[in-house]
């Protein structure tokens, strides 16, 4: 019997509840008042991609990109690097997804939101989880019983920014111009996302907190439609 | 030398007098056992710094980790044991010492964690401390023993370090770690053992005894979980015979009153709780009969 057998979830998270929460609270006493800041141009983002201006997709790629590098340098490198002894790992996988965003952003000047399927189904479900991701995962702390000031914020904390990242990757396979080899690029850009809600969710179980399913949910929903959006895609060239 | 001078001298000998005349009455009662044949006795109950010591930056949490040992030593606790794996336990026991000016004080247990550079980490470790030296260096769970054993055992022989040790938890690799306590010359071996984790007392147990081998027992409330189940019931009427107060006594007792076993280090982020943990140094222990009944109404519960 190998002597990992021998370990649990709980032996891998390092640090308590209160000092994990405590530490949140910190980092946005430290960065106030970015949070009104995000939340504005989060609600920028969501504007324009509703709207499906041309360039929306790209500039939601570069913010979220950008977002992912800073919660890297600012919070993995950081306050979070002091309690985790695996969180300069988690800072260069945040680095990574926000520099693939932001290079496919650069990289691909005809990128843009299709006008059609990303409307319907898989699209609105990424529309949906990018919204919730940017504007409305603070509310989380409050239904689950914590202080505002331990709310966690896209571009400040990791899980609403990775969600974020998730969402945008998501809608990519959804329907987007520009993308010649969407199914293997898409897959790409989910990989870290969906790995990360595995380590955020396990994070979370460990610690007692009861919205620890929600990250886990979201990457198995994203797999799942994305696996199912694939398959018609390969049905249905026309739509890939 | 000026009379200022040597009025600072006289108040800092007095001082020092003072803190070993409240060392030794808080001594006083204390259950200690010895460490091999190297004369040094140490109280039973020592303190774990996993987890409940990993409190980053946070200026409050780290008061309370200070007042955690303040109680600690007041109560004539001396190990205290942690890991360049803690995270930021290890800086925050330093500050703990130096606010407490306690160096003197700790019996500083410490572990090497690398398969690379370890007098790099132990100096690491070392600094964060801020002691001269280790009074106890572990291999923790046995990770490249056959480089860091030599290490330490150097170390200890140029009289950079005074005890040597390795360490396992969650009952892994007893069987290397048994092979190591017959071939080398160790002083510490650290294992896993509670009420109901036993598996020590088939082997470990008993050749630590042959050999002269110090015990210390972690995870003695598994992490808490122990606590938290038991804690549902009430305390049997009988436990006062066992010189048992309460559940964690009931707990720590078990375990430190096993005779192979030197202390228990249970970790807690809470002055009120290690309070109670250092009860258990205190008092009668229970003998052989009672720890069998002690165990099979843990396991009935």
């Amino acid at each position: 019997m190998s002597e990992w057998t021998t370990y649990s979830l709980d032996d891998f998270v390092m640090f308590s509840p209160r000092t994990w929460y405590g530490l949140l609270a910190a980092h946005n006493r430290a960065w106030w008042p970015l949070q009104p800041a995000v939340m504005l141009l989060g609600a920028g983002l969501v504007w324009a991609l509703q709207r499906r201006l041309r360039t929306a997709l790209r500039l939601a790629l570069v913010c979220v990109g950008a977002a992912l590098l800073f919660v890297a340098g600012a919070f993995h490198a950081g306050p979070h690097a002091g309690i985790n002894l695996a969180a300069p790992v988690f800072g260069y996988v945040f680095a990574a997804q926000g520099a693939a965003l932001i290079g496919l952003a650069l990289l691909r000047p005809g990128l843009a939101l299709r006008p059609g399927p990303g409307k319907k189904g898989p699209g609105r479900v990424a529309f949906a989880m990018l919204v919730f991701a940017l504007l409305l995962y603070p509310a989380m702390a409050l239904l689950s019983g914590r202080p505002g000031l331990q709310s966690e914020w896209f571009a400040l904390s990791p899980d609403p920014t990775m969600l974020a990242a998730l969402a945008l990757a998501f809608m990519a396979s959804c329907g987007i111009e520009g993308l010649r080899q969407t199914g293997r690029t898409c897959a790409l850009l989910l990989a870290l996302p969906v790995a990360w809600c595995a380590v955020a969710g396990t994070t979370a179980w460990v610690l007692g907190a009861p919205d620890w399913w929600l990250l886990p949910a979201a990457a198995l929903l994203v797999c799942g439609l994305s696996g199912w959006h694939a398959g018609r895609a390969t049905d249905r060239p026309g739509l890939a | 030398m000026h009379r200022r001078e040597w009025l600072g001298l006289a108040a800092g000998l007095l001082g020092m007098a003072g803190s070993l005349a409240a060392q030794a009455q808080a001594e006083a009662g204390l259950l200690r056992k010895p460490v091999g044949t190297s004369g040094t006795l140490l109280p039973v109950i020592g303190l774990g710094s996993w987890i409940t010591f990993n409190v980053g930056d946070d200026a409050q949490a780290r008061a309370s980790c200070t007042e955690v040992m303040r109680q600690f030593f007041l109560a004539g606790g001396r190990m205290v044991d942690s890991s360049p794996m803690y995270g930021s336990s290890q800086p925050v026991i330093g500050a703990g010492l130096a606010k407490l000016q306690a160096q003197a004080q700790v019996f500083s247990a410490e572990k090497v964690w690398t398969s690379g550079d370890g007098p790099a980490q132990i100096a690491a470790s070392r600094r964060h401390w801020g002691v001269a030296r280790f009074d106890l260096l572990q291999v923790h769970n046995l990770l490249a023993w056959e480089t860091q054993l030599p290490l330490l055992f150097e170390m200890k022989r140029s009289g950079q370090l005074r005890c040597v040790g390795i360490t396992t938890s969650h009952g892994r690799r007893h069987g290397e770690v048994e092979q190591l306590m017959r071939t080398q010359p160790l002083d510490f071996v650290q294992i896993s053992y509670s009420i109901v984790d036993r598996e020590v007392e088939q082997r470990i147990l008993p050749l630590a005894r042959e050999r002269g081998i110090a015990v210390i027992a972690n995870r003695p409330f598994r992490e808490g979980a122990l606590i938290r189940a038991v804690q549902r019931e009430r305390l049997p009427a009988w436990a006062a015979e066992a010189g048992c107060a309460n559940w964690p006594e009931f707990l720590l007792k078990f375990v430190v009153s096993h005779p192979a076993v030197t202390c228990a280090i249970p970790a807690t982020s809470r002055a009120d709780h290690v309070r109670e943990n250092m009860g258990a140094a205190r008092g009668p222990m229970p003998d052989a009969a009672q720890r069998a009944r002690m165990a099979a109404a843990v396991a009935a519960l």
